[in-house]
């Protein structure tokens, strides 16, 4: 529907991750080394715990709680390999990130 | 069932987001509550540490058992979310509570009921086997815990902890634990110390999801310390099975020193009946010049163990918290285990 602004790349370092509420979506940004930003859900789709506590190296998201592991460039499970994550639309205009919160639906899996 | 805590109360009505409502008895826990009320809420520890129950609060009030319980960070804490485990209701209320697909197969819902102390084993210097007694049968999966509460003369609320079962499911109503003294803490003293045969406690249960799978892999157990209940449990439960002829299962036991090693009895217990079993247990601190068995963490001994089809196991782990973690982290970022595969319920 409607991007909005949410953070710039001077915040939001290459290897860094933030969760920011855009609209009423709780979303993940990462800025991948390379360049990438991607946006995701906030929480993991396991359970309720916050995606932004767990470790990021590379383009690998390992979630804290259970070490769910997932590629970020594709929003899709590593372990386990079912799940998937919502990727939000993201624009860049200049430094300004901007994400489109209706873009996608946060996902829920169960192990 | 006797259930002292859910009959002649107030009851406050909760409403979910989707518009369906359960009833919560005053003084229960909202995260009770829904699963009492058959609703399939995510947790996994029910003590306030893990953060799993995460809900948001849109209208009425709660009492918040421990306000600084750790499962909630500064960053729930600042987007307003609360524990569906500390919360007690004071009024009827509105949530945005996280619920599974479907309650799980198998699993019975928790209730409560006075349980009384029929039997008491010394297992270790520091470890007892304890026996309660319910008029209702004992039904749980082999794995899963239950609260245990006794009252507390200078708080407002029963002093509980959560405890695994380590016998299995059965008609006569009997619950088996084990529990430690835990230097410092609040509890275990208590239960250590002071129980005795004809005393009663309040028993609710059965929770948790780290339970013998329904399905034919073989099974690892890795335990550490006060984890030895459920794995027993789990091992029980494997050896009760119609096709354990068929079944392996490889055990691991992790304590400090030599006087904490107390798994044999349980493998030796259950070996007949499968086609395989196997216990390595390890100690972390300095043997004595008797000692056979394993130097080190149970991870480094796991990491060692030759288990050539482990990616194929189900693999159940149960102890304190570094350890579970370590554990949990050589399977499942060091040996690429499906993390479908590894089961346990994290404890804080």
């Amino acid at each position: 529907m409607a991007f909005e602004l949410v953070t710039t790349l001077d915040d939001l370092w290459e290897g860094d991750m933030e969760s920011f509420t855009v609209g009423d979506q709780e979303i993940l940004i990462a800025h991948l080394d390379g360049g990438e930003v991607i946006a995701t859900q906030a929480i993991c789709p396991h359970q309720q715990i916050e995606l932004v506590e767990g470790e990021l190296v590379g383009k690998t998201l390992t979630c804290k709680a259970h070490l769910w592991q997932f590629d970020l460039p594709t929003c899709t499970g590593i372990n386990p390999g079912h799940a998937e994550l919502a990727k939000f639309p993201v624009k860049i205009d200049g430094e300004d990130i901007y994400v489109d919160p209706t873009g996608d639906t946060p996902k829920v899996a169960h192990s | 069932m006797a259930s002292p805590q859910v009959t002649t109360m107030v009851e406050r009505t909760v409403t979910l987001g989707d518009g369906r409502t359960f009833r919560c008895p005053e003084g229960d826990t909202l995260l009770r509550a829904a699963l009492r009320a058959g609703l399939p809420a995510t947790y996994e520890c029910n003590s306030g540490g893990c953060g799993a129950c995460k809900y948001i609060l849109s209208d009425g009030g709660v009492d918040q058992i421990n306000p600084d319980a750790t499962g909630l960070t500064a960053r729930d804490k600042r987007k307003g979310k609360l524990l569906a485990c500390q919360s007690v209701p004071l009024s009827d209320c509105a949530v945005t509570l996280t619920l599974d697909a479907e309650w799980p197969e198998g699993r019975t819902r928790p209730q409560v009921a006075p349980a009384t102390v029929t039997a008491i084993r010394e297992l270790t210097h520091d470890l007892r086997e304890i026996t309660v007694r319910t008029e209702d049968v004992a039904d749980f999966l082999p794995g899963q815990f239950a609260m245990i509460a006794v009252p507390d003369p200078e708080g407002a609320r029963p002093v509980e902890r959560a405890y695994s079962m380590s016998n299995l499911p059965n008609g006569e109503g009997v619950w088996q634990f084990q529990i430690k003294r835990v230097p410092g803490g609040a509890v275990s003293p208590r239960f250590v110390d002071e129980l005795a045969v004809g005393d009663v406690v309040n028993l609710d249960g059965p929770y948790g999801h780290a339970h013998l799978q329904a399905n034919e892999r073989d099974v690892v157990c890795i335990a550490g310390g006060s984890g030895l209940a459920p794995m027993v449990s789990v091992a029980r439960g494997l050896a009760g099975r119609g096709d354990a002829a068929s079944r392996r299962l490889d055990f691991f036991y992790g304590g400090r020193r030599e006087e904490d090693m107390c798994a044999r009895e349980f493998v030796d217990e259950v070996s007949p009946r499968l086609a395989h079993a196997s216990l390595a247990e390890a100690i972390s601190e300095e043997p004595s010049r008797d000692w056979v068995g394993s130097r080190g963490f149970i991870h480094e001994v796991l990491a060692v163990a030759e288990i050539p089809d482990l990616a194929e196991r189900d693999i159940y782990v149960a102890g304190p918290p570094i350890m579970t973690d370590a554990v949990v982290r050589h399977l499942v970022l060091e040996r690429h285990i499906p993390v479908d595969r590894v089961h346990f319920d994290r404890f804080f």
